[in-house]
Parts: structure tokens; C-alpha cells; sequence
């Protein structure tokens, strides 16, 4: 096996925060967690996380901003794939975070907790072989 | 089909228009033509008094100002020292007048008048008014006693005082016909005698009537119009901005409810499958239906939202060349699972057919609740068969299972909103049914040209549901390419809906 992949999950809500901790941690993943916007960017320019789970929503500084400011000013050590939390599908809202660099989202609400594993897996797999 | 295309502004200025070259023609024969015929060949002279006219009947779309130019242009043109224009008041019963001619003794006259002239109504039924004859009776009258024309409502000391100021020796007085009604009458005053204006030119006056007549009618009419269609302009707005209230409402709503929906649908989950003790039946039933109830709350927050844009008209709809079998194909390997897990056989009956010209999106939502409807309402060991077939301009999409049917009654309603039937609601509250999945296909179906609808031979005996689609004709391209460029801004997509 490879070694310990490392996610940073940025969502405000503190239930939503701690179960994606918990099913990601349950699944053998290194979590950490960032609950608003400002900390978040601070995390992300570190750089070194194999994925990022980025809320859209978020007080002090939102999802898109965050997009924006990587865009502009990409942190020395990379990260892998984001993938944008959102509670609705709003194609705009999305169709911008594809354009600042996001590699994809997820619908909250409309995903079993077993469906997102499967998500998660699926964008660490795309990120290992880019195609 | 053409009438259609002129709305009343237009129609009132092509009136205008062409009044005005009647009225403009009149004015130039009886006073260039008849007169001085030498005068005609100044074609200059003749196209600017054209001109003239033109543009302040063009101009003009207030009774008020309609009236004041005419006054002004026949009083100025046949050489009139003042020109006055009155109508019927059907509200007070009245002649008013709403007019002057602003030559320099119209001036005069109204800077003596003791009251300002638009307050100066004769009553109708008053005959010895000489207005009022020439309305009654339907002829000119000429006078030279200007009292004649202000009894009963001002005194004879003040009018003979503003005659003399004046100078008017003659008035002549015209009612101004619509089609064979009177609606009013003009004044036009003279310094000299009836006889210096000759039989012709008195002849062609009764015609300026008619037209006169005809512009004041279209112009009352347009002001109606006007208004009337002001204050749906308003209300329209008022109804626009309620829409978008209501629809951020729900919209932010929906929003807000999904953070906590979400997680008790997480945790819920949780509880089922993470539980670090082994969970009793009566607990594992008590979380299994948390966890559908959820679920189905997430679906009816989505499906209300979806109803809320629509009825707004604010889903985007983006319509594109594809092939439907394809299409239907990637929907069944997705339901497939679902299928099986109630053994009912999904078949698709594939032909050669053209593509369609639709938002795939859009479809995609469609054939996954026909297709959803069809394995809730069609038991264990059911069959579901799609099928398809074209007429040349549209492609029939067919889904039909051998479920618990429909009866005569009940077609009709499945459309509605929340139109669940009565008898499904077993069928509907085991597997999470809102009522709204068909209400919103019809609306999606339609918004792309297309017709949906069911048919069944009664309860027991299964259905089906059909919608068509355009075939993606170059004519169809290029039609919605023309609706394209009319769409507003501020739409939104369709919120996923499962099945
Ligand atoms: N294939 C079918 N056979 C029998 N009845 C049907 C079928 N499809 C729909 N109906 C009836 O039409 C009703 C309305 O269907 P619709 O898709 O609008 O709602 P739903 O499936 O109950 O809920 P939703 O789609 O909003 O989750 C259903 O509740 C059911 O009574
Ligand atoms: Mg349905």
C-alpha cells in the first residue's frame, strides 16, 4: 500500500466537519479540518494534502475566494485534487470553481456516507495516474 | 397574423399620420390651391407645412397636446384669427373646452378670461348655446355675437368686452364628427365678414371635422390604452418581484434546511453501518426509517425548489443534438441495481432512430422518475419496456410496465401538482413519493417542445407513460437559437432528484 493519504476537510458546519473526520479517519486516511475560510487558506498554502474537501460557503472567507487566491498564488508544495462541498447544484457557482481550479464537487445532501468514500477514492485514484 | 405585430402606439401613429397628410393636403388646397394656385409649384413651402405637421402628430400622444396642435395648425394655416376646440364630457354632461389657438388674439382672449377656459362647460342639454346646436343639429352656425357661444356660464358684459379686445366680428362654428357621431365642435374666429371666406374653403372645413374627429377619438383611446397598460406594467412588476422573493425564499431555505438534513442522514447512516455494537431489529428499523425519511425530505426540498424555478420561469434550459437511445441506455444500467433488487426486467426495444434536439440534463431527470415511477408502482417479478418510435418531425419515447395501472379517473391528475393517486400512497410513503416528479416532467418536456402523457387500461392492468421530443431538424436549430437570444439572465439549473 501506498503511504497515508492526507485530507484536509474545510466545512463550517461542526456535525457535517466531524463525520467526514470520522469516516475518513475510520477509513484509515490522515484528516484535518479547518471550520472557516481564513484558516482554511492557511492550511491550503502549506501545501502537501493529497486531497481537500472545500466547503463553499464559509464564514470570514468563502470557498471561491480561497479558488481564487490559490489561482493567483500556488503554494510551493503542491496539493492534490479539491473537490468543492456544496449543499445545492448551482451550475454557475460550480462552473467557477472548475474555472479556478477546482477538480470536482460533491452534493452534500445528496450522498450516503458510503457514496462519498467512493467519491473520495475515485478523485485519489485520477490524481495518482493524471490521464 | 400581421395585425398582431402593431400595437397601439403604432396603430395610433399610423392614424395620425395619415391624418395628418389629409388634414395637411385640405389645408393646402383651400388655402394654397384655391387661393393662390401660382403657390402650388413651391414645393418647398408645401413639404415643410408637410413636414410640419407630420412631426407634431407623430409627436403627440396626449389628448391635451393633440388638441392644442390641431387648434394651433388650422387656426395658423387657414389664416383664422382664433381657433377654439371643444368636446363632449360624457362624465359631467358637459362641452369642454380643451383647446385655444395661440395666435396673438387667441392670446389676448385668454389672458381676459375670468376663469381659466378649461373650467368652462356647457351643459349639454342647454340649446341656446350655439355649440350645442351645431352638436344637436349637425350643421355649422355662424355668429357674430361671441355670447352666443359662452351662455350660460359667463356673462354678456364680460364676453362683448373680450370680443371687442379682441377684434372679432365673425365665428364660425363646426361640430367635429366620428364616424356619424358629434364629439364636439371648433370655433374659428374672424376680424371681417362670413363672406371673406369663401363657400369651398367652409366646405372643406366640415371634412378637417371628420378628421379631426377621427385623431381625437384614437388619441382618447391610446390614453386609455396607456393606461391601462401602465398599471399592468406595474402590477406585472410588483408580481415579477414577488417571484423572486418567494423564490430566494425558497432557495435560501432549501439551503439551510440541507446542512441539518444532511447530517442526520450522515449520521443515521452511521449508526446503521459504523455502530461499534451490534444493533437490536427494532433499533436497525427505528434507523432504517429515519434514513428513508430523510432521504425523502432531501428529495422533496429538491423537487419544491425545482417547482419553485420553474414556475418562475428561471431553469435554464439548454437544448443540444444527442442520441436519445444512448441516453436511455446510461439511465438503465443506473437503475438497473434498483431492478434488480425487486427482480422486475428492464428492456429497451432499440430501432435506428434520428437524433433529438433537447437538454439532455433535462431528459436524463425525466426517464429517471418515469423509469423510478415504473419500478415503484410495478411489483415484484414486474417487466418494464422501453420503447421508441418516430413520426419525422418528433421521437416517442414509450415507458411502460405492467404495475398496478391507472384507472379512467385518475390520468388526469397525475399531472398536478403533488398528484399522487390515492392508492399508491402505500406504495409511494414505502419508497419516498412526493407527487411532484410527473408535474415537473411535463413542465420540462414542454419548455422543450415536446408533450408528455399516460395512458393505462385500469387498475391492476399496468401503464404507460409517453413524451416526445423534437427530432433535431436544422429548422429546430434554428429556432431555438432565435428563442436563445431572448432569455433573461438570473436562471438556475435543476436540483438533482433521485429515484
Ligand atoms: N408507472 C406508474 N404506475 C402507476 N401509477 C403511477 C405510475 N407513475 C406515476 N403514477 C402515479 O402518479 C403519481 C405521481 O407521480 P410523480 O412521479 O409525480 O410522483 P411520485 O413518484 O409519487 O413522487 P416524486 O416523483 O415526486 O418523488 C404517483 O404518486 C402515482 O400515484
Ligand atoms: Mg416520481
Amino acid at each position: 500500500m501506498d503511504t497515508v493519504k492526507k485530507i484536509l476537510i474545510v466545512e463550517d458546519d461542526q456535525f457535517l466537519r466531524e463525520f467526514y473526520q470520522e469516516l475518513l479517519t475510520t477509513e484509515g486516511f490522515l484528516t484535518e479540518t479547518a471550520q472557516e475560510g481564513e484558516e482554511a487558506a492557511s492550511k491550503i498554502k502549506k501545501g502537501g494534502y493529497d486531497l481537500i474537501l472545500l466547503d463553499i460557503m464559509l464564514p470570514k472567507k468563502d470557498g471561491l475566494q480561497i479558488l481564487e487566491e490559490l489561482k493567483n498564488n500556488p503554494p510551493s508544495t503542491p496539493n492534490g485534487p479539491i473537490v468543492v462541498l456544496t449543499n445545492i447544484g448551482q451550475d454557475a457557482t460550480i462552473q467557477k470553481c472548475f474555472d479556478l481550479g477546482a477538480t470536482g464537487y460533491m452534493v452534500k445532501s445528496a450522498l450516503n456516507p458510503d457514496q462519498v468514500l467512493v467519491e473520495i477514492n475515485n478523485y485519489l485514484k485520477t490524481a495518482k495516474n493524471p490521464a | 397574423m400581421l395585425y398582431f405585430l402593431i400595437n397601439p402606439t403604432t396603430l395610433l401613429y399610423i392614424t395620425a399620420i395619415s391624418a395628418t397628410f389629409f388634414i395637411g393636403l385640405v389645408l393646402f388646397t383651400v388655402r394654397y390651391g384655391i387661393k393662390y394656385k401660382r403657390l402650388l409649384d413651391e414645393k418647398n413651402s408645401y413639404l415643410i407645412a408637410f413636414q410640419k405637421l407630420y412631426t407634431i402628430m407623430a409627436s403627440t400622444v396626449t389628448l391635451e397636446e393633440t388638441a392644442q396642435k390641431l387648434t394651433n395648425a388650422i387656426a395658423f394655416e387657414l389664416g383664422f384669427q382664433a381657433g377654439v376646440l371643444t368636446i363632449i364630457d360624457k362624465q359631467s354632461n358637459s362641452l369642454k373646452r380643451i383647446a385655444v389657438s395661440q395666435t396673438p388674439e387667441g392670446i389676448i382672449g385668454l389672458k381676459m378670461f375670468p376663469v381659466p377656459y378649461k373650467s368652462i362647460g356647457i351643459p349639454l342639454t342647454y340649446t341656446g348655446n350655439l355649440l350645442i346646436r351645431a352638436i344637436n343639429e349637425k350643421k355649422p352656425f355662424i355668429t357674430h355675437n361671441m355670447i352666443d357661444l359662452f351662455v350660460p356660464v359667463l356673462p354678456e358684459v364680460i364676453i362683448s368686452n373680450i370680443q371687442k379686445v379682441m377684434k372679432i366680428k365673425t365665428s364660425f362654428v363646426y361640430p367635429i364628427f366620428y364616424h356619424n357621431e358629434v364629439i364636439g365642435a371648433m370655433i374659428f374666429s374672424i376680424s371681417g365678414e362670413e363672406h371673406e371666406i369663401p363657400d369651398l374653403q367652409r366646405e372643406a372645413i366640415m371634412r378637417i371635422m371628420e378628421v379631426v374627429g377621427t385623431v381625437i377619438e384614437r388619441v382618447k383611446v391610446y390614453e386609455k390604452l396607456a393606461l391601462t397598460s401602465q398599471s399592468l406594467a406595474i402590477a406585472n412588476e410588483k408580481l415579477k418581484e414577488l417571484d423572486k422573493i418567494k423564490d430566494d425564499f425558497v432557495s435560501i431555505a432549501s439551503h439551510e434546511l440541507r446542512t441539518p438534513m444532511t447530517a442526520i442522514r450522515s449520521y443515521a447512516w452511521m449508526a446503521l453501518n459504523r455502530s461499534d455494537i451490534p444493533l437490536s431489529a427494532k433499533l436497525k428499523k427505528y434507523l432504517e426509517r429515519t434514513l428513508i425519511s430523510t432521504e425523502r425530505l432531501i428529495h422533496l426540498v429538491n423537487d419544491m425548489l425545482n417547482v419553485s424555478r420553474i414556475e418562475s420561469g428561471r431553469i435554464q434550459i439548454s437544448p443540444e443534438v444527442f442520441d436519445l437511445q444512448s441516453l436511455i441506455q446510461d439511465v438503465v444500467s443506473e437503475v438497473e441495481l434498483k431492478a434488480g433488487e425487486k427482480s422486475i426486467s428492464l428492456k429497451v426495444n432499440y430501432t435506428n432512430l434520428p437524433k433529438v434536439f433537447a437538454d439532455l440534463e433535462k431528459i436524463h431527470q425525466v426517464l429517471l422518475n418515469l423509469i423510478g415511477n415504473a419500478l415503484k408502482f410495478t411489483p415484484k417479478n414486474g417487466n418494464i419496456v422501453l420503447s421508441l418510435m418516430s413520426d419525422g418531425m418528433f421521437i416517442q419515447t414509450t415507458v411502460a410496465d405492467n404495475g398496478v395501472g391507472i384507472s379512467k379517473d385518475d390520468i388526469s391528475k397525475l399531472f398536478q401538482k403533488f398528484g399522487r393517486l390515492d392508492y399508491s400512497y402505500t406504495a409511494a410513503a414505502a419508497t419516498g413519493g412526493t407527487g411532484l416528479g410527473l408535474y415537473i416532467c411535463k413542465k420540462l418536456i414542454e419548455s422543450m417542445g415536446g408533450k408528455i402523457w399516460s395512458t393505462s387500461e385500469g387498475m391492476g392492468k399496468g401503464s404507460q407513460f409517453h413524451f416526445t421530443l423534437p427530432i433535431a431538424s436544422k429548422q429546430v436549430i434554428n429556432q431555438a437559437s432565435v428563442n436563445q437570444t431572448l432569455r433573461e439572465d438570473g436562471m438556475m439549473p435543476l436540483e438533482p432528484t433521485a429515484i
